[in-house]
């Protein structure tokens, strides 16, 4: 096992994809490499660094401006007249 | 996310709005508009911190639902159809934009000597890395990020990770195989990482 074969096969191994066999084979290198152990924790830490950085819990409804409404059914309106 | 995602039959009500709205009734459009734009703004907002991109994309994405609501079908709630809309056209305004090209994923690749072992050192973030990215000028250094991915790769990443789509519904919005999804957002995860290192390594 290398660190090349550790970096390709991170998401099998993070979506336990990988046999029994195979995850044993994976965690005795990453127990035994350093740089791996910590690409994996930077991996996963840039994940999660993605998805709290674009989405925010407290915003999940934002209401419309009146001048948005407006011209969303003016511009409705110039391709489907009524 | 809290938006109803759940693929269940629309109410009643939602169904009886539908069908006035497929009638072109001028009330009903307006009930829809007002009705959904709240959530479709938010979805929005995720892609654009300004106000008139995000604005743009909720208008061009309602252009879309109208265009194609003769053919909404009653068996998945308006929510998640109007959440698709929504997603494709961030997509696309997001496509609009310069980008990396494709090709250019490569540099962003970890890469390894002939033995297979990390060229470079690998170093740790810090421990405080996600306290950071409370702090809006960190929120806006990772979307940055995002948007400097090649196009093909930051649209999986989007999908997958920040819209928490499963492969199969990534695959069936962008027109790809399954394969190339894992493949795509194996490479753009990879990139990403690549891209927020200086920022978040360790001190």
């Amino acid at each position: 096992m290398t660190c090349r074969r550790i970096a390709r096969f991170l998401d099998a191994y993070l979506d336990h994809e990988l046999s029994d066999r195979q995850r044993m084979v994976f965690e005795r290198h990453i127990r035994q490499c350093p740089d791996c152990a910590r690409y994996i924790q930077t991996y996963r830490q840039s994940i999660r660094v993605a998805r709290q950085a674009l989405r925010n819990p407290e915003v999940e409804y934002i209401e419309a401006p009146e001048h948005l409404v407006k011209a969303i059914l003016a511009a409705k309106l110039a391709v489907m007249p009524e | 996310m809290t938006m109803l995602t759940t693929p269940s039959a629309p109410s009643s009500s939602e169904q009886d709005l539908i069908e006035r709205v497929q009638r072109n009734d001028p009330a009903a459009c307006e009930r829809f508009v007002r009705c959904y734009s709240g959530r479709m703004l938010a979805v929005a907002g995720r892609y654009f911190p300004c106000e008139s991109d995000r604005d743009d994309a909720v208008q061009d994405a309602f252009l879309s639902a109208f265009r194609s609501i003769g053919a909404f079908r009653a068996d998945s709630g308006v929510s998640t159809w109007l959440h698709r809309i929504t997603i494709n056209a961030c997509l696309m305004k997001l496509r609009a934009r310069k980008s990396r090209p494709e090709s250019s994923i490569r540099e962003l690749l970890p890469s390894f000597d002939h033995a297979g072992h990390h060229t470079h050192p690998v170093a740790s973030w810090g421990g405080d890395a996600f306290d950071r990215v409370a702090t809006e000028e960190t929120r806006a250094h990772v979307r940055r990020c995002i948007e400097d991915l090649p196009n093909t790769y930051r649209s999986v990443l989007l999908l997958r990770d920040i819209e928490e789509l499963d492969t199969h519904e990534t695959a069936r919005l962008l027109g790809i195989s399954a394969t190339a999804v894992k493949t795509r957002l194996h490479r753009a995860r990879q990139a990403l990482r690549t891209l927020l290192e200086p920022h978040f390594v360790g001190t």
